[in-house]
């Protein structure tokens, strides 16, 4: 009909000059491919808005979504990490992952007030050297346990890493000890700790205090476990089941006692604290 | 001062062609975007780049911000146009242009925003000491707050969605028995239609005339009227005939108008384009009803009588041009009217008809501009408005502009589909509508 | 060829079951399509001019608005966004596919960026690649085919 239709497509992108786009401008979800532009992400508290997939939430971000504004009073925020054992390329790595994720070590810890009730809340950042747990990590995290038994509050850790930080060897594994101790003694006073697992929670921290809860909490679909899926096929030389470590299997076999999606989680830790609250 | 290369129009059909157009003859690139549905399209052939985004929804497609944005970014485009309807109301689009770089060919995000809370423009209207129609404070809160306000401005009133549009959550209350169960009923279309349940009350105008005025801004604070636009001829709120100047109102009414519409625009430090709508009562009171940011379907009436080309001018705007012309230039000359032609059944309550172009025949001659997006052998896409083509004439006076208008529908020759141009055809012969005494009551009134 | 070979051609191909002829001589490209839709032939014919041919092609080069109907076990990839193609997972890296290469269901074909954004568009089946319509960074629109896969068993 026209002479216009019928034109020859197929061009370079290298003939245009392409705009600059801000990074995470628009995020691709995991789990359904779908972009989510990025405010719409954060006014869903970083959870997909097609189909619900967590993202991972950075430490200052999950504690404000957790406790009532401007209540929390962060301690041991100057802490840091000293290369102990003079691995090489320590000191770099953790000036590059300091930062690339803003903040010092990869646990965020203070006082706060969920509904008015005063606790002492820990939040771990997997956006930190993977969230692995190191000498600081495992020292801020114990001196947290200490300052909630010294006050008599209730504790609550959310859990994210991808296991012991291998830099510092056997000091991050002796954190294992040192924090599950610490909770021992929290709980020979009757104080309640709550831990939620978030996406992933593996490893030396798995194997020590975020199983040791009163109550274990976790978000939809985070991956909780140990060793890596690969690694437990080769050894059992068996096809792993549906859904294998997710959240949900654990629930389901009994080492997390309820999922709670992220929209949800602040009402359920209140109505737990109600519950063991006493005052 | 930038200079724009490329600009992609982010719509279709007849505002996309006359975008396009403009563009060319400003010698700038256009990037044309189209759904599946549109592959055969006016607008997406005349473009130097036509990129598909998506299938016929426009949803998947004209909505879909994140294609849209793609194609910008991906073609490196300077500037967007919205056109009208679509994302051109889209304050988010709009910001996420200004993220990427990319000029949005319109107002800043916070003036779409603002404007497109029905409450808060009222509100900032108020404060700026525009004429507003009697009613709440801002969002009713409680049925407490509605009785008050309802006695205090008298029934009949109108309940008002604030993020509303198109009709929806609205509801005229005449006795105070029916207020708490209207403001229910509108709350809940509202939540339905624009997820948010927000209402106020205004006085309701039985018989008004919908008076609007055109605005042009630059981004260095420079603000003008083109005066005003007469758009009482609807058909169930869709317009139909829209006339420049409106033959109703007084000059010293015009003044006053203008006036106000400029001080409304200045409220908001608007930019670009814009139309200021007002609601004219029987005792010649005017009031502010809501502002379009945006370039309107009707645009060609006001260019055709003050010569001004709307769509150059916001181009021209955008990339930081001052504006060229003072207040005192805008002169108007002769009266100008436009019919919008829709595939519309009018023996079947005017549904939308579809089918293919046959046999197309635009009227032409002095002082007749026809925009379309329509040709011979054209198949109408179901998904989008029913909108044709738009017929403009401009005479010395209304009367000949009326002449023209029914000389140029008689030659008009669209077959294959239905259209609305018998209605049209019956409007511009009725004594009333030459007499210029009709209101918004009137095209429904006559087709009974 | 003349008008009126041309127009001889139209009429033959008109009253034949023949849906799209394709003719090149040298410098003279001619393209008949039967739009069976509307029974009317749509005849767009190119004077390919001597510079137009030393261009290089996009690959796979099909003549415009060819509507290729794929055979029933070829399944063609389309692109479900507006975007950059990349047939490489990084620049020096080699193509995920090349033409004749075996794919699984669910492998890796190529990768579309939008807006920083890298989506990995799998293959819908298992099969063969016959044919890749882009070129590597070449700009791809909604809709627009990728790769022809062949499907095997």
């Amino acid at each position: 009909m026209f002479k216009f239709f019928g034109k020859q497509k197929n061009f370079s992108s290298s003939q245009f000059k392409q705009k600059e786009v801000p990074d995470k401008l628009y995020n691709k979800c995991e789990s359904c491919s779908e972009m989510v532009y990025y405010q719409d992400l954060e006014q869903n508290k970083h959870v997909c808005p097609k189909c619900g997939h967590h993202f991972p939430l950075k430490a200052y971000a999950r504690i404000e979504l957790t406790v009532d504004f401007g209540t929390f009073r962060e301690f041991n925020k100057l802490m840091k990490t000293k290369n102990v054992l003079e691995f090489p390329g320590y000191v770099d790595k953790l000036e590059k992952a300091a930062k690339q994720s803003g903040i010092k070590e990869a646990v965020i810890t203070g006082y706060g007030d969920i509904h008015g009730k005063r606790c002492v809340v820990c939040a771990m950042d997997s956006s930190f050297m993977m969230g692995s747990m190191g000498s600081i990590v495992g020292e801020k995290i114990t001196r947290a346990v200490e300052k909630s038994m010294k006050h008599r509050l209730p504790l609550v850790i959310y859990c994210a890493s991808g296991g012991a930080r291998m830099q510092e060897g056997i000091v991050s594994l002796m954190q294992m000890a040192k924090v599950s101790a610490a909770l021992k003694k929290h709980s020979e006073m009757g104080l309640l700790y709550v831990c939620v697992l978030t996406h992933p929670t593996t490893g030396g921290v798995t194997a020590s205090f975020a199983m040791l809860g009163d109550i274990i909490l976790a978000e939809p679909g985070a991956l909780i476990g140990f060793a890596g899926p690969r690694v437990i096929k080769q050894t059992i030389r068996q096809e792993l089941p549906e859904g294998f470590q997710s959240a949900e299997f654990l629930q389901d076999h009994g080492f997390v006692d309820k999922v709670v999606s992220r929209n949800d989680m602040r009402k359920t830790l209140h109505r737990i604290l109600k519950i063991h609250g006493g005052e | 001062m930038t200079h724009f290369n490329r600009v992609l129009i982010a719509n279709r059909g007849e505002i996309a062609v006359r975008i396009i157009r403009a563009c060319k003859e400003m010698n700038i690139e256009t990037v044309a975007v189209y759904s599946t549905a549109d592959k055969d399209s006016l607008h997406a052939a005349l473009a130097d780049y036509a990129i598909c985004i998506g299938t016929g929804s426009p949803k998947d497609s004209y909505l879909n911000l994140e294609r849209i944005m793609s194609t910008a970014v991906t073609l490196g485009v300077d500037a967007i146009h919205p056109g009208y309807g679509f994302l051109s109301e889209n304050s988010r689009f709009a910001k996420m242009c200004e993220e990427c770089g990319i000029i949005f060919i319109g107002p800043d995000s916070d003036a779409i925003l603002n404007m497109g809370n029905k409450s808060i423009a009222r509100e900032l209207m108020k404060s700026s000491g525009v004429p507003v129609i009697p009613g709440s404070d801002g969002l009713i809160h409680d049925m407490d707050q509605a009785l008050v306000v309802a006695k205090e401005i008298g029934f009949p009133v109108i309940i008002k969605a604030s993020m509303g549009g198109g009709g929806k959550g609205m509801r005229i209350v005449n006795t105070f028995e029916d207020l708490s169960r209207f403001i229910d009923q509108a709350k809940n279309e509202a939540q339905n239609a624009f997820g948010d349940s927000s209402i106020y009350i205004e006085k309701y105008i039985t018989e008004s005339r919908h008076v609007e005025f055109q605005i042009l801004a630059d981004k260095h604070g420079n603000t003008i009227h083109l005066f005003d636009r007469e758009c009482s001829i609807q058909r169930n709120n869709q317009k139909m005939i829209e006339e420049a100047p409106s033959s109703y109102i007084s000059d010293v009414m015009r003044k006053n108008m203008g006036d106000s519409a400029v001080l409304a625009a200045k409220a908001i430090e608007y930019n670009s384009a814009g139309t200021v709508e007002f609601l004219v009562d029987n005792d010649n009171n005017y009031y502010f009803i809501e502002m379009n940011t945006r370039i309107q379907v009707e645009h060609p009436t006001t260019e055709m009588v003050t010569g001004i080309d709307l769509i150059k001018e916001q181009i021209k705007i955008a990339r930081g041009d001052k504006l060229t012309i003072n207040q005192e230039d805008v002169i108007i000359r002769g009266h100008s009217i436009e019919c919008r032609i829709n595939a519309e059944d009018p023996d079947n309550h005017f549904a939308p008809s579809a089918g293919t172009i046959t046999d197309l025949h635009l009227p032409g001659g002095n002082g007749i501009r026809v925009d379309t997006h329509l040709y011979p052998g054209y198949k109408i896409p179901v998904y989008y408005d029913s909108m044709l083509c738009k017929i403009i004439c401009w005479g010395n006076d209304r009367a000949e502009a009326i002449q023209k208008m029914k000389v140029a529908l008689d030659e008009l020759v669209v077959s294959g589909i239905k259209t609305n141009t018998s209605l049209q055809k019956r409007i511009l012969s009725h004594p009333d509508f030459l007499a210029g005494e009709f209101n918004t009551n009137f095209v429904n009134k006559i087709i009974g | 060829m003349d008008v009126n070979e041309i127009i001889l051609l139209i009429d033959r191909l008109e009253k034949s079951t023949i849906g799209e002829f394709y003719l090149r001589e040298d410098e003279f490209e001619l393209n008949i399509i039967k739009n069976n839709s509307e029974d009317s032939v749509q005849t767009i014919i190119k004077e390919v001019s001597h510079s137009q041919l030393q261009q290089p092609a996009p690959l796979a080069a099909q003549p415009a608005d060819a509507d290729v109907i794929p055979a029933d076990n070829e399944v063609t990839v389309k692109s479900p966004l507006v975007g950059i193609y990349y047939e490489s997972p990084t620049p020096d890296a080699p193509p995920f596919k090349k033409i004749g290469d075996y794919v699984k269901e669910g492998e890796v074909i190529c990768i579309l960026e939008a807006m920083k954004v890298f989506n990995e568009i799998k293959s819908p089946c298992e099969g063969k690649v016959k044919s890749v319509m882009v070129a590597n960074q070449d700009i791809v629109e909604f809709d627009q085919p990728i790769m022809v896969i062949e499907r095997t068993k």
